[in-house]
């Protein structure tokens, strides 16, 4: 890693302190300027890691340079703080894959693979690394959606569940399994040791309370015994008849 | 036992200077800057008098709390292990809790600052005391009031708070 940078600060400025190259397709990549500095001749540098070879990548011709920084975002790189998204073509050119409004991500040294949520979780890692993408992806507004997440989780669930009218996203990353297994183990590590889940069914005023060992797993679907929240189930939507809310811990 | 924690055989301190989005220069101790991760990861790789980390997402004043918040922490760690060795009862703990808490009461720019300093720093205890300060913040408020504070559209079908 050390040759590495070396190499690649001889004949280029790596920008934004960007010490850990973005990883993708066997490329390692980071956003740099050639020396010496001339202004707007920012480039993407790929870094073979089977030949070892660098490559240059032309920007397309969008923001300045200090908005942006190349990152790792479902399957392509993405540009921090334009809300395009860009893929390679055989790493000549980029083209535009689709715009993304408003979702913005802080600029990042570390990869996706430190994540909050995934230090939650163990085990076939790929896999929720991609679902971690997705919830991300489903959380608007300024706030990394990683962080957000994690600020959710911490929430009780009284509140919580009062949070899902927010937004689609929000309602969306809430009813997530995964967030749900984020906000249960938040609630096991520091509130109750012994804690139940509910769930409603929208339309129908009953909530579920399910034993939290069934979460263990992050199976949603046993119920343990119908209870009435009153004052709760009044917001249910019933245009919505039978869809299932997962609320939180309680 | 009692030589775990001796000053005076300790070698001199390093230092590692960390440049904030403004240009401006800290200089704090390397065992400071070793609090973030990031700093930490690939730290030995870099030659001794390179050890110089500009911070593009970090402002001059949040860098300055930053800072005191780890300085803080690495002095309280050393304490409370020194009081550990020579067997002293010490509510030190404690003490840097207390501290915690009045340290991240701060205005909400000023969190959000933090947080996303911590964030991008990651500097996981830190990081860990900005998210449940913010967590606390949003309890018991409306949707609305929510959408407010992080910029979000309503685009729900339904919003049964809307009348409140």
């Amino acid at each position: 890693m050390t040759q590495l940078e070396t190499s690649t600060r001889s004949s280029h400025n790596v920008l934004h302190g960007m010490m850990v190259g973005v990883f993708l397709n066997g490329n390692l990549h980071w956003l740099a300027s050639k020396k010496p500095e001339v202004s707007d001749s920012v480039i993407i540098l790929a870094f073979d890691v089977s030949t070892e070879e660098f490559q240059e990548i032309q920007l397309p011709l969008i923001a300045n340079r200090e908005e942006k920084v190349s990152k790792k975002f479902e399957g392509c790189l993405r540009l921090t703080n334009c809300d395009d998204q860009w893929k390679f073509n055989e790493y000549k050119e980029m083209y535009m894959m689709k715009n993304i409004t408003k979702y913005y991500k802080a600029m990042r040294l570390r990869d996706e693979g430190r994540s909050i949520g995934r230090q939650l979780i163990n085990g076939s890692e790929v896999e929720k690394q991609e679902d971690q993408q997705q919830l991300e992806l489903a959380i608007d507004g300024n706030l990394p959606g990683d962080v957000l997440l994690e600020i959710l989780s911490k929430v009780p669930l009284q509140w919580l569940s009062r949070f899902r009218w927010v937004c689609k996203s929000w309602c969306y990353a809430i009813s997530h399994p995964r967030f749900i297994k984020m906000h249960y183990l938040n609630t096991v590590q520091k509130r109750w040791p012994s804690v139940l889940y509910f769930w409603y069914i929208s339309g129908n005023q009953d909530s579920y309370l399910v034993d939290h060992q069934v979460f263990e797993n992050c199976q949603l679907s046993v119920t343990a015994r119908r209870l009435r929240f009153p004052g709760f189930s009044q917001y249910l939507n019933k245009k919505r008849r039978g869809i299932r809310y997962v609320c939180g811990f309680c | 036992m009692k030589d775990s924690f001796n000053p005076s055989i300790e070698p001199p301190k390093k230092t590692v200077t960390l440049v904030s989005s403004d240009g401006y220069d800290f200089e704090v101790e390397e065992e400071v800057a070793l609090e973030s991760q990031v700093i930490k990861d690939g730290f030995e790789d870099k030659a001794v008098d390179d050890r110089e980390y500009l911070l593009f997402n970090v402002h001059s004043d949040t860098l300055e709390l930053i800072i005191k918040y780890c300085e803080k922490h690495v002095s309280s760690r050393k304490s409370i292990s020194a009081a550990a060795a020579s067997s002293s009862s010490s509510n030190g703990e404690e003490a840097l809790k207390e501290w915690d808490e009045h340290f991240i009461s701060v205005d909400t720019n000023t969190l959000y600052d933090i947080l996303m300093a911590a964030d991008y720093l990651n500097i996981k205890s830190l990081l860990d005391l900005a998210i449940q300060k913010v967590a606390d913040t949003i309890h018991g408020r409306s949707p609305e009031q929510i959408r407010k504070k992080f910029n979000i559209e309503n685009d729900s079908i339904i919003d049964p708070w809307a009348s409140e």
